[in-house]
């Protein structure tokens, strides 16, 4: 390594960035051996979502969250739903000038509950992120992140001090992750672990790919990998794929095989199962895990029917994990 | 064109055909050319792009994309465009974290 090549460590990759070069997320820049963000306050999307659409059913139900992205992204998933911008270079997108204090105040002028830093990857983006998710803590908006996980541990362990809720994809085996992510399955699951040591509320998803990690022992693996290292509240999003980016090739998820999959959570103990990118009719629902009455309906992203009281289910009054407000 | 129509009924049914086809086909190519989910934030586009071809686009991922961490053959054709940029404000230099300058 040479003096002025430098060695980045915000997430499992290392790279070591020649002058000129930039790291495999293509936003952190070796400029005259100084390392710079190419994407701090340069969002290349910003919109209002429901924040059920990230998916998170269990945090703050029927609000919405001000969502922004930034090009580049240290994942290469060869089913990309977002690839026109997270496999793409800053200079390729779009940018807008929205600085941190200007996504606050965007936020709370359209009545957005969080920010929810999203589409790409907040990890590749973490300067901008942080920085924003202090400033939204200040204003009582609460921060969100949507990511793949790949962030290493000190600087996830500094942005969780102001982030409230995330959602953590957990895609498939680890050779899922090194065929199809290129990526790896270790810094995941160390990521979900961290989160949950500093109190992140957290939901999982997972993408089913036909004929790639759709098979009942993918499944079956999944879900006792999640009860192993989450324990069975945490609230699992199976969600269906469509044909995109480099497996235009494949078809998309059938239903029966998302709902085959949510049973087998079901049944190996999952608590909250969901069904999300098609209407799923029981499985868009939230049911008390104990008296199995419906707590929270939902219809697509319209304003959900929420009948908690306090947090528990009216009926039996069990505890339903999450943040109702 | 009330010529074309009396003397060749049949021409004439084409070319309707033809006029009505294209008009339905440029409006359903720039609906779907679109890209998903524009908002407009203090009147301002949030995302507009003008995308290259398929074949450029695709041509241009892989020559961005390493596996080892690196990024340096992809970023050739950068040199100078990513300060010209940074300098022009369309880019930003904010001071990145977590980084080890360190001979190992």
């Amino acid at each position: 390594m040479s003096a002025s090549t430098i060695k980045c460590e915000l997430c499992f990759r290392f790279c070591q960035i020649p002058p000129g070069g930039r790291g495999n997320c293509r936003v952190r820049y070796n400029l005259n051996g100084e390392l710079v963000s190419l994407v701090y306050g340069k969002p290349c999307s910003a919109h209002i979502d429901p924040i059920e659409k990230k998916p998170l059913f269990h945090f703050l139900p029927g609000s919405r969250a001000f969502s922004i992205a930034t090009a580049g992204c240290n994942g290469h998933c060869l089913f990309c739903q977002n690839w026109e911008i997270s496999q793409r270079e800053p200079e390729e997108t779009d940018n807008m000038d929205m600085p941190p204090a200007a996504v606050v105040e965007n936020a709370q002028k359209s009545g957005c509950r969080s920010i929810a830093y999203t589409y790409t990857d907040p990890s590749i983006f973490y300067e901008y992120t942080y920085d924003t998710s202090v400033i939204a803590r200040k204003k009582g908006i609460k921060n969100v992140l949507v990511t793949a996980g790949f962030l290493n541990e000190r600087p996830l362990r500094e942005l969780a001090r102001y982030a409230d809720a995330a959602n953590l994809d957990l895609k498939g085996n680890e050779e899922f992750y090194r065929k199809i992510v290129l990526a790896e399955l270790k810094p995941v699951l160390d990521y979900l672990r961290i989160a949950r040591e500093e109190g992140i509320f957290l939901e999982l998803t997972n993408l089913i790919v036909p004929t790639l990690n759709d098979k009942k022992e993918d499944i079956e693996w999944l879900v006792k990998t999640i009860l192993d290292s989450a324990g069975p509240d945490v609230p699992l999003h199976f969600s269906r794929f469509f044909p995109m980016y480099k497996l235009a090739n494949l078809y998309p998820t059938p239903a029966e095989t998302l709902f085959d999959a949510a049973h087998i959570a079901e049944d190996l103990g999952v608590h909250y199962v969901y069904v999300g990118n098609l209407p799923s009719g029981e499985f868009e629902n939230t049911r008390c895990p104990r008296c199995k009455d419906t707590v929270i309906t939902r219809r697509g992203y319209t304003m959900p029917d929420v009948k908690l009281v306090d947090g528990k289910c009216p009926k039996c009054g069990e505890k339903i994990p999450g943040v109702w407000r | 064109m009330g010529q074309v129509k009396m003397r060749y009924p049949r021409l004439h049914n084409l070319l309707t055909a033809l006029a009505i086809g294209a008009v339905f086909g440029v409006t359903a190519w720039s609906l779907y050319s679109r890209e998903p989910g524009l908002l407009t934030v203090q009147g301002k586009p949030m995302q507009e792009e003008t995308l290259p071809s398929p074949v450029e686009r695709q041509l241009k991922i892989d020559a961005g994309s390493t596996a080892d961490g690196t990024d340096t053959a992809g970023n050739a054709g950068q040199k100078g465009r990513t300060e010209k940029m940074i300098d022009a404000g369309q880019l930003s230099r904010h001071p990145a974290r977590f980084f080890n300058k360190e001979r190992p």
